[in-house]
This record gives structure tokens, sequence and C-alpha cells, in this order.
């Protein structure tokens, strides 16, 4: 089992290097580039923006740097001499260190502890004035855990974005999974169990409505009756734990909505699937060995079906995942949430780069490890499985 | 002479399984109206607007905003010349003394209109044209990619089996509506590359399904007695194996549409799908979304005109999969 | 005093395409200790009897009728839920047919086991696992106290049935009900069980109602016979008497029909030769048919053809097929499961080679191999002194009209796209055979005639067909390139009795009027007995014995065929008298 986990583990590897490598590619390819907007930008600074965020380098180079293999340039600085001058000593603050640079681009380390280094960038020989850029290499990139800076959100890496929009990204869906399980689990079991009565019909006509009204027809209708003209909850925001909530125990009411639109969806999707597969192991043989046993009818299904019956909606836990993943871009732009898909979708608008590269990494790794515990929440369910 | 004998037999005429399969779906009731409910709809969609008068891009001034079906009353307030074309308030919003009416003309937007005064049901149809001409293109693009991949792979086995099922394993795996996200804001939102993209997310059910009926069907004896009766391999292929998988593919596909067409609505609601002039339901309602309270009529007949589709399209879906399921046709 | 007494039961299904009779009106009893046999084919409603008995009908679409059947005082057909359910398991027991989804395979086997003892008795855990595991030791599983914790995966059918048992019985029930518990089994296999039920019965004194399609069964273990034929029961009685001296005509057919061991019939009897049915006023009448035993007799004066022994067809040489196992995309095979492991054997022109073993012994293999459906992995096939292993499918294609293969299942066959008159003129249309569609179309109704089917037929399609309809369409599809062998895959092992007899009766025909040469595969040794002329034993991808089938039976060289024949059940009169008795 270990050595399965391990193996599947190893093999992330290389597929999240393949998305990395698409998306950088993709992203770079695409006409474009993060501060063409800004118009009042003159050419020189814009060059001087792209110099500060590596986008000077040939793109290959910057793939490398991206990845973390090769090391990058940063802190880089010029240094200029006066003639006759050969060296200079200051204090570069944000990094703690008293440099001292000589004209012979040559550094002399005085305080901290990186490596520095100095190259010619111009030497006037007939004034003798001379100018040095100074730099320190260092590999940061995905190797070394690193999303980078983000290009938009000045000030902010791309690991410090999801940190904090990624929480509330995953509290929405966990509310909508569990309502998904619960109500899709229920109902389709209820109407296996009573197939062909109004407990099946009805069940099902519901699950047919929640599949053909997509989470962005279902949102703003519930907004509408809910929000505006009932007004029971609010209809957008999402306010922090402990405020002033809807419920006295600070349990925010803006949540309600969203997890619900969210999570009547796949709902839907479960309760059809559950209904499916529970038919499918009732009329399998060794039901009928239960019933013979003199089993009641409660202990056949829970004991007997419900296993084999749950096979096809927990195969289906994996694409749930990555559909409550894709579908909270749509509730977050409805009810104005400020989670990681809201992000993702400004950055790709606005070419931030690295956070587009960045979510969609998190987003892969997410969603790979979520396969993996469904392949091994499957193996645990059906022991034949287990035992390849 | 045998010749004669043979013109004599009354033949029994056999009911093939197309047949059955018909029979069956035509006497399910959802099914039968899924079917004419999508037939009009699309029949709507593809002649409808050229018998409306109004093209959704019309502006009728007087008639911004106007509830489906609203007529139109002018107002004169007796203290200035102004006419209110229409009035939310009864007074005057100068002098505030009550306004009179002038006139009435008659009502002419079935769904009403935008703010801007566009006739909705213009729009819907436009919409709609749009909507089911990306469901149907992109799910043959997934339908060609899925069907060829799993056939090869189901049909040829070991290896090539392994390598290409592996590669969809993977393509499972990865978060795929990102990426039609991607490709869609960074190239520009162009109807080819959104047949492509979506094509490009679909195909992978449909591959596993095409497999695993070829495996299937490759096990089956009358494939081996084909290979036993020195029949060559086009032939198996397409006289044995593939008018059996054809059932499957027909169901799947049907599911197929509605899904697709989800997925441009979700596109274009986040306002990275179709664009302007073109428009489809996913941009309307969206459009009907950020006005709803004030005019809930615009979120309302697109959302009622997208669902009615899905639902005529699942309907089709299930009661296809009822007709032709060889469980449930066998005895 | 009878423990279950059945009375006047009627069982029907209202299905889409009306009412199905699956039992209508009958009346038996089960004493206590003894046991019942009940014997029909399939669609005569035996199991569908025992459902009902046990509540397990579904409803809808079944509805019982009416009738009565009486268990210690509660009427199982009308007794309420809550006490059909405390008897259920508890003093009625009941096994199934297929031990490879009977048991849950979710739940470890232990867990399966003591359900019945949690339930009934309200044992606690402990002690009914002790209790599973004494019953376990007394289904015969060696090491029951480490296996318990299995699941039903890790065990082959045999045992699994043996687990069914044990399930069955560890409540120490009154009544068991086996529903054609060894169907599915190897004949070996069965023979074990059916030892270990007597023995169970004898031991615990249950009384046993088995029901099954085999007679043979019957006759090594009932004490009491009832025989349906769609719905009612023809015949019930003693076993000796209904063996010895069998009162109705379907009983009669149904005894004469099977092949036997010892029979010398050359063309077997088949149930409509005792039997006639006519339709009155939407009622089937059974009536008996005069004069059966001379017809029959006088069918037997046929003249079998004579066989040149050095005239040989075929001659496989030290054939090998090895199959990679478990081989994954960057490493090569764990192992080669040897599938066919160097076997030789010759066939002369004309006769029948039977190719009998267990299931898993290489035989289909073999005759896939024989045909280039499987590519050998070593060792000649020589057809007609041609080597013809390993040719490709150009090369083949030649050959494909003069060997074809008739296979097991006639429900997958048959490409249910394509009519009767597709599936039969296609082959000739491949290799060129007829000069216009309707000289193949000619061709196709002979062939239907010729394998005694209507030549109106023509334009249905395969699901049209009964099972033993179907296999007569493979057979013609397979005449259709006049070849001049036929390997015959477990071609009758998917039929009730009485159409066996008469497909059997076809190919032998068959064989005569157009000089064929079969391999016939079989599990079923009797089968192979009226087929073959010469036989070969296989046993794990080897020959252990070939021969003479005559001699083979009379005197089997190797303790494998010993046992082989020692597993078929003994059900001539004189050993049911020496059993009864």
């Amino acid at each position: 089992m270990f050595r399965y986990i391990f193996k599947r583990l190893i093999f992330f590897i290389p597929v999240l290097w393949v998305i990395a490598t698409i998306t950088f590619f993709m992203v770079r390819m695409a006409p474009g580039d993060p501060f063409s907007d800004e118009k009042e930008m003159t050419e020189e600074v814009r060059d001087r923006i792209k110099a500060y965020y590596g986008m000077d380098q040939p793109l290959w180079k910057q793939y490398l740097i991206y990845l973390g293999v090769t090391a990058k340039e940063v802190n880089k600085h010029r240094v200029t001499f006066a003639s006759g001058e050969d060296s200079k000593e200051y204090r570069r603050e944000d990094v703690n260190a008293t440099l001292r640079v000589t004209a012979t681009a040559e550094v002399k380390t005085m305080q901290g502890d990186t490596q520095w280094l100095a190259r010619f960038l111009d030497q006037n020989t007939t004034t003798n004035i001379s100018e040095v850029e100074v730099f320190r290499l260092e590999r940061s990139g995905l190797l070394q855990g690193e999303l980078g800076p983000s290009f938009k959100h000045k000030g902010k890496s791309v690991n410090d974005i999801i940190r904090e929009s990624f929480p509330k990204s995953l509290e929405l869906g966990l509310y909508s999974m569990a309502i998904a399980l619960f109500l899709g689990i229920t109902a389709g079991a209820i109407a296996a169990l009573k197939q062909n009565t109004i407990l099946d019909y009805a069940p099902m006509s519901f699950a047919m409505a929640g599949i053909c009204l997509p989470t962005f027809v279902m949102g703003p209708l519930l907004v509408l009756v809910f929000g505006l003209w009932l007004e029971w909850f609010p209809v957008a925001g999402w306010s922090a734990w402990g405020g002033e909530g809807f419920f006295p125990e600070g349990w925010p009411g803006d949540r309600v909505l969203p997890a619900c639109t969210l999570g009547f969806f796949y709902a839907a999707m479960v309760a059809r699937l559950t209904r499916g597969g529970m038919l499918e192991t009732l009329s399998q043989d060794f039901i009928k060995t239960a019933r013979a046993k003199g089993l009641t009818e409660t202990r056949v299904v829970v004991k007997h079906a419900l296993r084999g019956g749950l096979l096809p909606t927990v195969s289906f836990l994996g694409p749930a995942f990555a559909g409550i993943i894709s579908g909270s871009f749509v509730i977050e732009t409805i009810f104005t949430i400020p989670g990681l898909g809201r992000h993702f979708i400004e950055a790709a608008t606005n070419r931030d780069y690295t956070l587009v590269l960045g979510t969609v990494l998190f987003y892969a790794t997410l969603i790979l490890m979520l396969n993996l515990i469904v392949d091994i929440l499957q193996a645990w369910l059906n022991p034949r499985i287990r035992a390849q | 002479m045998k010749r004669d004998r043979l013109a004599d037999v009354k033949f029994d005429e056999g009911t093939s399984l197309w047949k059955d399969a018909r029979r069956r779906l035509f006497q399910n009731k959802m099914a039968v109206f899924g079917l004419c409910a999508f037939s009009l709809v699309t029949l709507l969609s593809f002649v409808g607007p050229s018998l409306l008068p109004y093209d959704h891009e019309t502006i009728d001034l007087p008639y911004q905003a106007r509830p489906p079906l609203s007529d139109k009353h002018s107002f004169v307030c007796p203290n200035h010349d102004y006419v209110h074309l229409y009035s939310v308030d009864e007074n005057c919003y100068v002098c505030n003394t009550p306004l009179e009416p002038a006139a009435i003309q008659p009502a002419r937007h079935l769904m009403g209109t935008d703010k801007l005064g566009r006739d909705l049901c213009a729009a819907v149809l436009r919409g709609g044209r749009v909507s089911l001409a990306v469901g149907f293109m992109a799910t043959a693009v997934s339908l060609v990619i899925g069907v060829i991949w799993g056939a090869v792979a189901g049909y040829f086995g070991g290896r090539v089996d392994q390598f290409l099922m592996r590669i969809v394993d993977v393509l499972y795996a990865l978060p795929f509506l990102i990426f039609v996200v991607l490709l869609m804001v960074m190239f520009g939102r162009n109807f080819l590359l959104l047949f492509f993209a979506i094509g490009f997310v679909e195909w992978l059910t449909m591959s596993r399904i095409v497999r695993a009926q070829v495996m299937a069907l490759k096990n089956q004896e009358f494939v081996e007695a084909a290979v036993a009766l020195g029949y060559g391999r086009m032939r198996i292929i397409f006289c044995h194996l593939l008018p059996n998988l054809l059932g499957p593919v027909i169901i799947y596909t049907t599911l197929t549409v509605p899904a697709v067409m989800l997925l441009e609505s979700v596109l274009s609601f986040l306002g990275l799908g179709v664009q302007a002039p073109d428009t489809s339901w996913g941009v309307l309602i969206k459009q009907g979304a950020e006005g709803m309270e004030d005019y809930p009529w615009l979120l309302l007949f697109p959302a009622a005109f997208f669902s009615l589709t899905l639902f005529s399209l699942n309907f089709i879906g299930d009661g296809l999969r009822d007709a032709l399921d060889p469980k449930s046709s066998k005895d | 005093m009878a423990l279950i007494e059945v009375d006047n039961l009627k069982t029907y299904f209202h299905t889409r395409n009306g009412v199905v009779k699956a039992v209508d009106d009958i009346s038996f009893t089960l004493e206590k200790g003894e046991i019942l046999g009940i014997v029909g084919e399939s669609g005569s409603g035996k199991s569908v009897t025992v459902h009902t008995l046990m509540g397990l009908v579904p409803q809808p679409p079944g509805r019982i009728e009416g009738g009565t059947a009486n268990f210690d005082n509660h009427n199982l057909l009308t007794t309420d839920e809550a006490v059909l359910r405390s008897l259920r398991g508890k003093r009625i027991s009941m096994i199934f047919q297929d031990p490879m989804t009977s048991l849950n395979p979710y739940l470890r086997i232990s867990e399966q086991l003591i359900e019945p003892l949690l339930i009934h008795e309200q044992a606690n855990r402990k002690e009914a696992l002790k209790r599973a595991i004494t019953m376990l030791e007394k289904v015969g599983m060696s090491d029951a106290a480490k296996r318990v914790h299995s699941y039903p995966h890790e065990f082959s059918g045999g045992m699994r049935q043996r687990v069914m048992i044990a399930m069955a019985l560890i409540t120490d029930p009154e009544v068991l009900i086996a529903d054609e518990p060894t169907t599915a089994l190897d004949v070996t296999v069965q023979a074990q069980i059916l030892q270990l039920l007597k023995d169970l019965q004898t031991d615990l004194g249950v009384s046993v109602i088995f029901i099954t399609h085999d007679l043979g069964v019957i006759a090594e273990l009932a004490d009491r016979v009832v025989v349906m034929y769609q719905g009612h029961i023809v015949e019930q009685g003693d076993v000796l008497p209904i063996f010895e001296n069998p009162q109705h005509p379907y009983t009669k057919g149904l005894l004469a029909c099977r092949p036997r061991l010892e029979s010398t019939f050359k063309v077997l009897p088949i149930v409509s030769d005792y039997l006639d049915e006519t339709e009155v006023d939407g009622q089937i009448e059974l009536s008996e048919k005069p004069d059966a035993a001379a017809r029959i007799e006088a069918m037997q004066k046929i003249d079998e053809p004579e066989i040149d022994e050095t005239d040989l067809l075929l001659e496989v040489n030290d054939l090998c097929v090895h199959f990679p196992e478990r081989s994954g995309f960057f490493y090569g095979p764990e192992g080669w499961v040897k599938a066919v492991d160097g076997i030789s054997f010759t066939v002369p022109r004309g006769s029948t080679l039977g190719l009998v073993g267990e299931s898993g012994c290489g035989k289909t293999t073999t005759g896939r191999a024989i045909l280039n459906l499987v590519v050998p992995t070593s060792g000649s096939v020589k057809f007609m002194g041609v080597e013809i292993a390993g040719r490709n499918a150009a090369a083949m294609l030649p050959l494909r009209k003069r060997m074809q293969i008739v296979f097991q299942d006639p429900y997958s066959s048959l490409n249910p796209r394509l009519t009767i008159e597709q599936a039969l003129t296609e082959p000739m249309v491949v290799h060129g055979i007829g000069s216009s569609h309707s000289d193949r179309r000619d061709r196709a109704a002979a062939l239907l005639e010729e394998v005694d089917l209507e030549p109106q037929f023509l334009r249905r399609y395969p699901h049209e067909f009964s099972g033993g309809q179907r296999q007569r369409i493979c057979v013609a599809r397979a005449l259709s390139l006049e070849p001049e062998f036929i390997v015959c895959d477990e071609a009758v092992s998917a039929m009730d009795v009485s159409v066996q007899a008469q497909v059997l009766n076809l190919l032998k025909e068959l064989q005569a009027r157009r000089n064929l040469t079969y391999i016939f595969i079989s599990h079923d040794l009797s089968v192979v007995k009226f087929m073959a002329d010469t036989m070969a034993v296989m046993r794990a991808g080897k020959i252990v014995e070939q021969g003479s089938a005559e001699v083979i039976y009379a005197n089997p060289a190797e303790d494998y065929t010993q046992r082989l024949i020692d597993a078929i059940p003994r059900d001539s009169v004189g050993s049911i008298k020496q059993r009864v008795t």
C-alpha cells in the first residue's frame, strides 16, 4: 500500500513538470504582456520593470529560472565609478549587507553571507569612467517551492496570495461537497430502494432539474428569491468568522447561498450515480444471498448493498472535486468572494504570468492529491482493487 | 429452379435492434417530450430570428427596459410639454403634479427589452443559435478524437492501449477547465478556438467508453468467428465492430452536447466565451443576472430556454440509454 | 409428517408482453430428513418455485396468484415479512447456483458467515466466529481459522460454494434449499460438493430441496424426484421408479436424450420423440407419441462411415501457446502462463477427436491455436500435410474456407445487428462463393434447411431465436464455406439436455453427410464419448492420455482420467438401486 502511494507520488513529478512547461510557454506565447495595459508608462520604464522581473532574458532561460534550475540575478543595481575612482562602499539595506565594489568588477563581501557578483556594463576607456552591475545569484523557483512574485499585486508573492485566498475557496468547496454528498447519497439511495414509486420519481426529477439548472442560473435565481425578495441571506461577500453573523455562533450567513448553489448541482449528479450504483448492486446475486439469510431490508442495504452501490459515486469524487474547483470560478464571481478562483480569472485577464502559473500548478497538485485520495478510498471500499 | 422455391417463401420480417430501440424510445414519454422540445428550440433558434421584426442589436428607444408584452404608455404633464415615454412614478418629476396619459401603443416585444431597448426575444433566439452551434461543433470534435483514440486503444490492446490510456489518465487528472480559461483569455475569444478547447476537454470520457466497448466486443465470439471466417480487418472493424459500437456512442454523444453547452455558457458567463456583437445564452444570463432585481425577465427567459434545452437533451439521452442499452434489450 | 407442504402454488409474472405463468398450480411435499430433487430444464419454473417459498420473488413483476405452502404452521406465502425473516436463514436456508457472485465481494467471509448467528441467535461475535471456523472445517476447508478472514475473491469456485454451504448450515436449519449449486463447477469439484452435501445431510439430519437440470445429479443424490416442465409438475415420486419406469412422456424423453457413458446410441433420442405438444384453445396439451421406442430403435440403424487411419487431415506436433503474465509498459512479462504446453495428436479425415478436461486445462486455447486465432508460441500444425502454424492473415485466407469453428455461446457468436441472411451470405461474399446475390441467398436458404430451420427465417435477427436455434445458425454459417474440418468448442455446453441432443444429432448427421472432421472440445465426458472416435484428456496444458474413446472409458490408464470418470454422477438404475436400498 505504501509502496503504491509512494509510486503515485513519484509520478506526480513528471506530470507537474509537464503542466508547468505547457502552461509556461502557453502563457508566454499569448499576445500581450503584464505591462502592455499601462499606457502612461514610457518605453524605458517598461524595459526597466521587465528587467526587474527577469523578462529581459531569453525565454528558455526564464523557463529554467522559473523551474529553479538556473539561478537568477537578484538585487541587481548599478555602480558608476568616476574616473580614477576604483572602489565604492555602501550598504544594501534590503539584504542587510555592506559591500565594497571595485572598478575592476570585483565584490568584496564585508558583511552578510551571500555571494555577490559584479559584471562590467560599460568601460569607457577615454574618460576612464566605468559602470559595474552588482547582483546576487539565487535559485528560487518551483524546485525551491517558490512561485515567484506577482506581477500585478505589488509586493506580494504568489505564495502569499494563494495562502490568503485559498482557504476561502476551500471552505466554500467543503460546504458544497458536504451538501452534495449528503443530499445526493440520501436521495439516490432512497430512490433506488423505492424504485418506480413517488419516492423515486420525486428526488430524481429534482436531480434532473439540478443538472439542467447550472450554477450560474441557479445562483442568480437563489439570490433573487432568498437574497433580494425574501432577504433571508446576504447576497454577496465573504465576511470573516466570529463577526456579526447570520447565526449566533458567528457563522457568517453569506456562506449559505454560494454553498447551496454549488452543492445542489453536484448533489444532483451524485444522486443519479448513487441510484444507478445501488440498483446495479441490488440486482446482484449476493443480495439474494443476504435476503435468504433473513436479514432485514435495512441491514441488507446498509451492510451489503451500500458499499458496492457507492463505488460509482466514489469514483466520481475525483471529477467532482475538479468540477467544484472550476465551479468556484463562477460562484466566486456571482457572489463576489475573494477566493482563489477569482484571482485566477483576474490574473489570466491581466497576464499576471506568475500568478497564473502558480494557480494552475496549485490546482493541479490539489487535483492530483485528491485523485490519489479517491483511489485509496476506492481500494479501501473494494477488496478486489486492493489486491491489484 | 431454386429461386422459384424461395420466391414462394414468405419471409418473417425480423425486427432489428435499431427498430426495436426506436419503438422503445417512442414509448418513453419523457424522451418524446425531449425530442419535441429540442426540435422546437432548434427550429426557433435557426429560423426564428429571420421572422422577428427586430434583430438583437436594433435599439427600440421608446421601449427601453420593458417587461414582456408590455405596451407603451406615454404621459403628458399638464404644466409642461414634456412627454414621459413611460413612467414609473405617477407624478411629473419636475413639478410633481399627476401625469395624464397621452397615448398607448401596442405591445411589440414578446419577451420584453433590455435597458437599451433591444428586443430580448431576438437576442435569446440568436443566442440559442450560437449555444447550439458550439454545443454540436465541440461535441463533434470530441466525438472524432474520442472515438478514434478509444477504438485504437481497445482494438490493438497491449502496449498501444497502455500508452494511450495512460495519457488519458494523466489528462483526466488535470484541471482542464483552467486550461480552457487560459486559452480563451490568452488567445482571444474566437469561435474556432472555443470549439477545439471545449472539444479537447470532453473527449476523454468518450475515449474511455469506446475503449471499454471495443474491448468487450473484441471478446465477443462473433468477432472471433469473423476472424475464423477469414474476414479482413477493415470488414471486421466497419461491419462488425462499428455498428455495435454505435449505441453507446450515440447515447454518450447526446449527453455530451448539454455538457458542452454548459461549459460554453460557463465561459461566456465569466466573460471569456462569445464576444459581442455575437451573443449566447451564457452571455444573456450573465447580463440578466446583473440587473435581475429590476428586470427579472432578462434573466428568466434566457435561463428558461437554456434549461429547457438541457432538460430535453438529457431526457433524450436517458431515453436513448434505456432504448439502446443491450442489457435491457436482451429478452 | 411433511415438513413443507406445497399446495396448488401459482406464481405468475406480469410483464409488458403479457402474463408468464412461471409456476402454474403445483403441489408437492418435503418429508423430514429426505433429499427432494426438483429437475427441469430452463424455464420449467423450478427456480421460481423455491424462490417463492423463500419469499425472494421480486414483486412486482412477480405475483403469487394462489396456493399454500405450509411449514410448521406458517403459510410461507402469506405470513408476514417479520415471521418469514425469522424463518429464513434460521430454519430454512438456501444456497445458490453461482458461487462466484453469491458471496458479497466487499466483505470478509468471516463477516458473512457469522451474520446469520448474530441476527437469529443474538450470539456474540467471538462465539459466532468460533462456530464459523468449526463449520468451515466441517465443509472441508483446511486451515479454516486463518482463512476465515479472507475475501471471497481469494477462493476458487468450489471453495466458495463450500463457504456458501457453511453459511447456510451454520444455524442448523431444518431445511436446506440448494438451487443448482453445482452447475457452475467442474465435474470433479461437483462430485466433491455432492459428496459433502450427502455427508452433511446425514450428519445434521437436514432436509434438502435440491434443484438441478441434471438427472445424473438427481440419480446420485435424491430420495424423491419432482419433474417440472413449463411451470407444471409432470411427474413425481421416489427416485428409483422414476428412473426405472418413467410414466410421463416428458420424463421418458428427458431420461433418454442424455448421452451417457453406458449407452450405445448412435443417434440420441429427443424429447419430441416421446412427447407431443398440441395447442388447444391456447392451452398446451401434452400427450405421448405411440411407438417411440420402436422408432428410436429404427433410427439407430445408420452406417457409420469407415475411417482411414492413415489419411491424416490434421497433425499437431509439440504445440505450445504461452501467454505473458501481467506485462507492464516499461518492463517485460513477470512470467508466462503455459496455456498449452507441448501437445501432439493427429486427426484422421472423417473422424472426431474429443478433447476433454476441466476449465483452464487449455483445451479451448488448443482449438483456437489450430485455427491460428491465437498465435502458437512454438510447435507445428499440419493441415493436409501443409504447415500452417503462425501463418499471417493473408496466408490463412484460403485455408479459412476449409477449417471452421463453432463457439460455445450462441448468444455472443452472432453479430446482433445482422440478419441471418447477412450472417450466412457474408462469408460467401468474402470467399467469392456463389455467382450473384440471389444465388447466395438460395445457398443460405439451403443451409438453413440443412440445419433443420425454415428458410423464411432468413430476414430475422439473432435475438429472435432461441439458444438452440442460434447454435444451428452458427453451424450453418460455418458450413457456408463448405469446410472439411470444424472445431466445436464447447458447442453444446450452454444448452438444455433436450436441445443438446438435437444439436449433437445434427452434428453427427452432418459429419456423415459431408464427411466432416471434428475436434470436439467439451468438459462433459459423456458428450465426448457420444461424439468422438478418439479422445485426448488434457490437464494443465498437457495431454495426459489419448487414444480410442471406447478404450479410455473402459480402461483409463491415468489416475486423472479415472478421477474424471468417477466424478460423473452414477445414474444407472443399478447404481440407484444400490444407493437407495
